[in-house]
């Protein structure tokens, strides 16, 4: 069978490669994935480590020559080149850096703060007033159509708005682009999200304490009251038994 | 209670540090599938997938904006190289098994399975080709294969007519020649 139609190669070479997909049931696993990398990054950073070791064993030893007036200016120039490292070596005891995934924290039924009520118009213009979802889990998102994060997290949040919307969830998405409507809209059809979606006015911001970081996840519970607050990108799985957990107070 | 992980952007747009973790909660699922496509075999594709962020992480000049253009180079490059390798492996295991016995009708079977003559012309193909088609497979656009593969953007729609005409010629050359 001879194909001179480039259209036609094309549509056949594609026909042979389709099959090559992997199943759309497998998902490679990302935290595992994650771990792994965490972990082989960490061997490679070991000779830091034991850079920062020696640095600490040097000014330590070098403490007591201060004493003398003879080598204080050397010890002194050591344990300052030493103490540079300080920040590193701070990072290290206190275990930061090490690369530990981040997790939601709860706060606790009786510390939870009532979450500020706002009226914002969605992509439809209706108007959404947060305090109408009480009795309901509501998961409120502050992103923005240039946030790299944000963009990871919207696929979830569609995925948790279809799964647990019939089981008392609520996702909400603010935004906080200063272009107003304009390029929320073609985001929203980009990146397919059906809940809704306000454009945040000025006050929002100083209502939840600044928004100075993006993006920042809210799950409010059934009386209305801030019970996870997470700023920055969180993984998938942790999202997820936080919403169950939050369905089933 | 407020917690706050690395992942976070300041509220200032285009000047957004983006952390390494972010971009590979983003990006490994479908760098491994792009792995998965060329080796068929999920487990290894997740270990070579994360061999591919190890070099990125070690690379500062591969972090920033053309990330996931290096990403998908890389890629499908090592999942290439494996296809290769193994596809040497076998055929000269191939070679030992006929001189020692005769093969089983079950692995005379296995060995017209489809996807092992594609294994074979994806091997054979220049690695460019192979590469570009494997991408195009998974779905990346023109402008995410001309990233991807430094290529012209303009010139993308012209290499991926030769690639697959290459592809489909080694295919026949080897598969459907005198039948």
């Amino acid at each position: 069978m001879k194909m001179d139609d480039k259209l036609d190669v094309g549509r056949w070479v594609d026909d042979h490669l389709a099959a090559r997909i992997p199943d759309d049931s497998w998902e490679p696993n990302v935290i595992r994935g994650l771990a792994q990398f965490r972990e082989r990054r960490g061997v490679r950073g070991r000779p830091r480590r034991r850079v920062l070791w020696l640095a600490f064993a040097t000014a330590a030893a070098c403490l007591p020559l201060m004493e003398l007036h003879a080598t204080r200016a050397f010890a002194q120039r050591c344990v300052s080149a030493c103490v540079t490292q300080s920040d590193n070596l701070r990072e290290f005891f206190s275990g930061k850096g090490t690369g530990s995934a981040p997790r939601l924290v709860f706060a606790k039924a009786g510390d939870r703060k009532v979450a500020p009520d706002f009226l914002l118009n969605d992509a439809a213009g209706i108007p959404v007033r947060l305090s109408e979802f009480r009795g309901r889990v509501v998961l409120l998102s502050f992103w923005a159509t240039w946030c790299v994060p944000c963009k990871t997290e919207i696929p979830w949040f569609v995925d948790f708005h279809h799964v647990y919307k019939d089981h008392g969830l609520v996702v909400l998405g603010v935004s906080l682009d200063e272009g107003g409507w304009n390029p929320v809209k073609a985001y929203l059809d980009e990146m397919k999200i059906d809940y809704r979606v306000m454009v945040a006015d000025e006050n929002i911001a100083r209502l939840y304490g600044g928004l100075e970081s993006i993006p920042v996840t809210l799950i409010i519970d059934k009386a209305g009251r801030i019970a996870v607050t997470h700023v920055g990108l969180c993984p998938r799985r942790e999202y997820e038994d936080a919403i169950k957990t939050m369905l089933a107070e | 209670m407020e917690a706050v992980s690395d992942a976070a952007v300041e509220m200032k747009p285009n000047e957004a540090p983006i952390d390494l973790e972010t971009i590979f909660h983003a990006q490994y699922p479908r760098i491994a599938r792009v792995i998965a496509s060329v080796i068929r075999e999920p487990a290894r594709a997740e270990e070579i997938a994360v061999e591919v962020f190890l070099k990125w992480s070690r690379n500062p000049k591969a972090q920033g904006e053309l990330a996931a253009g290096w990403l998908y180079r890389v890629a499908v490059r090592m999942a290439h190289n494996e296809l290769r390798r193994r596809t040497r492996r076998s055929r000269h295991e191939s070679l030992f098994d006929v001189v020692r016995r005769t093969p089983t009708p079950e692995e005379l079977l296995a060995a017209r399975q489809e996807q092992q003559k594609i294994d074979v012309v994806l091997s054979v193909i220049e690695p460019r080709h192979a590469e570009l088609l494997v991408l195009r497979a998974n779905g990346l656009t023109y402008d995410e294969l001309a990233s991807a593969l430094e290529l012209n953007p303009a010139s993308v729609g012209t290499f991926l007519v030769r690639a697959q005409q290459a592809f489909r010629k080694e295919y026949i050359e080897r598969y459907e020649r005198g039948r």
